[in-house]
């Protein structure tokens, strides 16, 4: 099963976890993560630049970057992918520096998210783009945490199980898109 | 004028929710056999963890009934009317309604946003859908095909406007520069889709409607199928692979539609479709 494999690792991502794993492994995740796309992280960061506490705790969190689609009547979650996360880069940096353990979304970042990343001990994962579905299976709860007006684009708290993400960028200069910049 | 006949509304609306709640849940068969195939062909490690995840995906949608992708896109209907078929005054408001009867049924989420500059306000029902009529349909019949169309892909979209000389090398140029430039962000396998000619909305449109053609048929015209052949090569030779993870998979298709356009002009709109090609189409 394509989505069974990878080596499984529980959150919160401890720093001597991040440090071991390389650019290309494959993990399943499990316990709680938090939710945040463009308009969250832009609250997030002006309310960091306003010096005020933001309403949800980023020390140790590992953030995906996405936006589900509501759950239907028995169930805990909808589809739950990654989006594309250079989206998010203007922010990084900020979020970064609150000291978040790793991010999950798609596709490359910027050169200079990249260095910000590694320099602040985050590891990028991601998810396989467009495959929701598979990734909303392994929700076991969700919990709206904060700006519940923004509808998909609020933040949540996750619990998963098994999510299986790739290691994007690892904190020794390990690169899944180095190919890319050859282009 | 007596034969004509003017479509229901109401059943309009139910063939909307029922075509937009099919293609958000189940893979069309031409995309999944692609993906598919592309598998077994595929020598890169990462590239078939990608393509094996992107297969089990359309099967945990099918049988859960979640939709492909969170991203459950910005909704077109392209109405192709048959002799002999109107459309009512309250097409559009009739369209809308089935939108949002499935955006609720799925549910699917709520992707559109109002006042896109500054406040960007969440519209909750996913409407307006963007309605494309032309003829072709079947006597007596409208031919509605919905297409679901992520914002990735979207962002990924360019319009190129050549001087007239460029010819074929400077669309090839364009192809080629769209998908390395973009490719990677758009959920690859792509279907790399080319609109040449028209004005600079045509070129767009035209492009847009390569989406709607089944992957793995070529354009009629033998010149045209065999640069949409070189162009799919090409694309896969970059490399990106699927997910952007490397590979031999960059692209499941190219379609490549041409169109009359000014004697000053070469507009060439450039479309990349994600791998979630998400279509549905009823005769009403």
């Amino acid at each position: 099963m394509a989505g069974g494999n990878g080596i499984r690792v529980a959150t919160p991502l401890t720093r001597e976890f991040r440090e071991k794993v390389s650019a290309g492994d494959r993990l399943l995740l499990t316990g709680g993560l938090i939710t945040a796309r463009d308009q969250a992280h832009r609250r997030l960061v002006e309310a960091l630049e306003r010096g005020e506490r933001p309403p949800v705790e980023l020390r140790g969190e590992v953030v995906y970057y996405t936006g589900p689609t509501p759950a239907a009547p028995g169930r805990v979650a909808g589809s739950v992918g990654p989006t594309t996360a250079s989206r998010m880069d203007p922010y990084t940096r900020r979020l970064a520096e609150e000291g978040i353990a790793a991010c999950i979304g798609k596709g490359p970042r910027s050169p200079e998210t990249r260095r910000v990343l590694a320099e602040n001990g985050v590891l990028y994962l991601v998810g396989i783009g467009g495959t929701a579905a598979l990734l909303g299976s392994r929700v076991r709860a969700l919990r709206l945490l904060a700006y519940g007006e923004l509808g998909p684009e609020a933040v949540y708290e996750l619990e998963v199980e098994d999510l299986p993400v790739l290691v994007a960028y690892d904190l020794k200069g390990g690169d899944v898109f180095s190919h890319l910049a050859r282009l | 004028m007596g034969g004509w006949r003017v479509l229901d509304p109401s059943r309009v609306s139910e063939a909307v929710e029922e075509l937009a709640a099919r293609a958000s849940l189940e893979l069309p068969k031409d995309v999944e056999s692609a993906i598919a195939e592309a598998l077994e062909r595929e020598t890169s490690s990462l590239g078939r963890y990608a393509l094996g995840m992107i297969l089990e995906n359309a099967e945990v949608a099918r049988r859960e009934g979640l939709p492909l992708c969170q991203d459950t896109g910005m909704f077109h209907l392209f109405v192709e009317l048959g002799e002999g078929v109107a459309l009512p005054h309250s097409f559009q408001a009739a369209v809308d309604e089935g939108i949002r009867r499935a955006t609720r049924r799925v549910p699917l989420r709520s992707s559109l946003v109002d006042l896109p500059i500054r406040e960007r306000r969440d519209r909750g029902d996913n409407t307006p859908v963007r309605v494309h009529v032309s003829g072709g349909g079947p006597e007596g019949e409208a031919r509605l095909t919905l297409l679901a169309k992520g914002g990735g892909s979207e962002n990924a979209t360019s319009l190129h406007l050549l001087l007239p000389g460029e010819g074929e090398e400077g669309v090839r140029r364009v192809v080629l520069e769209a998908v390395r430039a973009r490719g990677a962000q758009a959920c690859p396998p792509l279907v790399v889709c080319v609109g040449v000619g028209g004005d600079a909305g045509e070129a767009l449109e035209l492009a847009l409607r390569g989406l709607l053609r089944p992957v793995g048929e070529r354009n009629p015209r033998g010149d045209l199928a065999r640069l949409e052949e070189e162009l799919l090569a090409e694309v896969n030779a970059t490399g990106i692979g699927a997910a952007g993870l490397g590979g031999d998979t960059t692209a499941l298709d190219v379609h490549l539609q041409e169109a009359p356009t000014h004697i000053a002009c070469l507009p060439v709109g450039v479309v990349l479709g994600c791998h979630a090609l998400r279509r549905s189409t009823a005769l009403l």
